[in-house]
């Protein structure tokens, strides 16, 4: 089991990281999906306690692996947020002016409905599909059309999990990294979110999380 | 059950949806009754707090909104959150239901979710008097059509599963005995006709049931009241150890996790474990090294206390209990009635909300209730080591049976199961992946 993973798509190296997310080298990128800022400020905001530090870490920890890969752009493959905005956005945006020259990128997910203004404050970039070279990002597989089998798209939305049977009935789940032959889809980074189990097919790769590691169950 | 911090939450909202409460006249009501007679000033405050601020916060980028202080008096104004919580006021937690209706139109009734998630479509199963066939769902429906298959599947529900009593355990052990003193008398006299016992002096759930005593005889073993009968049986699905104190569901599921957690120590291993009534189920990939030479160590009743501490912690007993206070106290927003879309953006399973809390806010109340709850309930220490005493002085039986036995069968098909493991996470993974690979 290693710390950190490579993984080339296209000649293209890419940086698997047990805090899910992946760093894209030659653009020295981040990509990160499901990120759900604000969830928890909206069960709060709803009555339900639940704690804030989990949103809280989830902003450290993405800090830290910016400064880690150093990266000069992120990319967000959709649910940035989680719901309306609420004051957990503040700190948010206290975040965002400490990383003032980093570049970021949204790519529309269904959680993102917060006003266009709140996204041109935060000098975020929206869009409801972004193109870089070969690669395609969208949130939603579903939504992601295949142009031409060179071509890849990175995807979020399903919250991908791997469960793993073995002798004597036993049974363990993670969050994973899946890569198929044209679509990709990252781990929920925050980790106020579940998983849904993926269904891999042979030939396709499957990155677990476990514990701080990653390791290839497919 | 003493301090139910999940239900004194629910009563303490449902006040202040009315005409609100004033703390001190409240704290003096409660600590009247019997359940809250111990509650202290410390603990009291923790509620307070967790209703009006919601535990820890980071303080300007919070809004918690739940309880308010207006004038000294605890209050809910907000329409939405009232709602809410009069729409969830219970203590009995069921599980999510989904409704069933046909592809045109009419309704049949409801069924817990579970049940339809495991069916695939084509399936038929019977609900009220009809047999159906489960086509596909959407938005918290089973849409189902008729069907003239001979064959369904019989819906279940979750509901409670009563445990035995200490008192009915007792009972059952000697009704065993005198099967199985009966059955040796038969066995020692061959050929001796006993046709007038069974018809004058057994009851008739025992003469039905005499075929399987025989087999069980036959297979195994079948123990008198002073033995402890343990099976141990090879298949391919890997190691199984069953052992039959006849205690009651709840004490087999302390007892496993104990023997369990004390088995762990002699060698890095994983086990499942599942439990009925009868006994329990050990079942792990490799050999469990159990034998005569230290059975009845594994049964001592030296180190109970620590054993029961450090085996709750290593389960997921907790999670379980868990999943009920969370609901009566607030944490899970199950839904409006009726409802056809579930308010996604407000839902976090269970097991989600026990791991955030174990992480990020371990001396949370509700999540201390849930390990209280087992220790008091599950791991009772006085009848934990009743039993274990009563083990000492009994004989313990070792079988290997060549198959199933009539015995653990029920015990080897429950699918309620937990488990325990003292190995890496990366070998079980690994491992795990070698036995797909052969």
């Amino acid at each position: 089991m290693n710390a950190l993973v490579a993984y080339t798509i296209n000649e293209n190296d890419f940086v698997l990281s047990p805090e899910r997310l992946m760093y894209w080298e030659k653009q020295k990128t981040l990509i990160i999906a499901d990120l759900h800022i604000g969830k928890t400020g909206h069960f709060r905001k709803s009555g339900i306690p639940v704690p804030q530090n989990v949103f809280k870490e989830d902003l450290q920890r993405l800090f830290t692996q910016i400064l880690f890969f150093k990266a000069e752009k992120l990319i967000i493959a959709g649910d940035l947020s989680h719901s309306k905005s609420n004051k957990e956005m503040d700190l948010f945006k206290k975040w965002r002016n400490d990383l003032e020259s980093l570049e970021i990128i949204l790519v529309n997910g269904n959680h993102d409905i917060l006003e266009e203004k709140w996204y041109e404050e935060m000098r975020i970039e929206t869009k409801d599909c972004l193109d870089i070279g070969d690669f395609s990002f969208c949130h939603d597989p579903e939504d992601a059309s295949i142009k031409d089998p060179a071509h890849y798209t990175f995807c979020g939305h399903l919250h991908p999990g791997i469960s793993i049977r073995g002798r004597g009935r036993q049974f363990l789940q993670f969050p994973c990294f899946y890569f198929g032959n044209n679509i990709g889809i990252l781990p929920a980074f925050s980790r106020f979110t579940g998983c849904v189990n993926v269904d891999a097919q042979k030939g396709e790769n499957v990155f677990a999380i476990v514990d701080n590691g990653i390791m290839q169950v497919q | 059950m003493l301090l139910c911090y999940d239900v004194l939450m629910q009563w303490l909202c449902t006040l202040a949806i009315s005409d609100g409460f004033v703390a001190d006249e409240v704290f003096e009501e409660i600590k009247s009754t019997y359940c809250y007679s111990e509650i202290t000033k410390d603990e009291w405050q923790q509620i307070l707090h967790n209703l009006t601020s919601g535990g820890n916060a980071l303080q300007q980028y919070d809004e918690y909104k739940k309880v308010e202080i207006i004038d000294g008096v605890y209050r809910i104004t907000k329409r939405r959150i009232a709602m809410r919580h009069r729409l969830h006021i219970g203590t009995i937690v069921s599980e999510p239901m989904m409704k069933v209706q046909m592809l045109h139109g009419g309704f049949i009734g409801v069924i817990e979710e579970w049940f339809i998630s495991r069916l695939t479509p084509g399936e038929v199963f019977s609900l009220a008097g009809r047999k159906l066939e489960y086509v596909s769902s959407k938005d918290m429906t089973a849409y189902v059509r008729k069907s003239n298959a001979k064959k369904s599947i019989v819906p279940s529900w979750q509901g409670g599963r009563m445990p035995l009593s200490a008192n009915l355990g007792k009972k059952l052990r000697e009704t065993l005995n005198a099967v199985s003193r009966q059955s040796s008398i038969v066995n020692r006299q061959p050929g001796t006709d006993d046709s007038h016992l069974t018809s004058h002096e057994t009851p008739i759930e025992l003469a039905t049931l005499k075929p399987l005593f025989e087999l069980q005889q036959q297979l195994s073993h079948l123990p008198k009241a002073n033995e402890l009968l343990i099976e141990q049986i090879e298949t391919e699905e890997g190691h199984h150890l069953f052992v039959y104190p006849f205690e009651g569901r709840l004490v087999h599921e302390a007892m496993a996790a104990i023997l369990a957690y004390r088995i762990s120590r002699i060698t890095p291993i994983t086990f499942s474990f599942a439990m009925n009534d009868y006994g329990f189920e050990l079942l792990s990939d490799q050999p469990i090294p159990i034998d005569d030479s230290n059975v009845y160590e594994l049964f001592s009743p030296e180190n109970l206390f620590e054993d029961i501490q450090r085996s709750v912690n290593s389960t997921e007993m907790a999670k379980r209990k868990f999943r009920d206070i969370a609901t009566i106290g607030g944490l899970i927003f199950q839904g409006m009635p009726g409802e056809r879309k579930k308010a996604r953006h407000l839902q976090a399973s269970a097991s989600l909300l026990f791991n955030v809390f174990n992480e990020y806010e371990p001396h949370n109340l509700l999540l201390r209730q849930s390990y209280n709850e087992v220790f008091a309930q599950q791991m009772e220490e006085t009848r934990l080591r009743d039993m274990l005493n009563r083990i000492q002085q009994s004989k313990i039986i070792l079988t290997f049976p060549e198959r199933y036995t009539p015995f653990c069968f029920p015990i080897k098909v429950d699918s309620m199961r937990e488990d325990l493991s003292s190995e890496k996470l990366e070998d079980r993974v690994k491992k795990m992946q070698l036995s797909l690979e052969k």
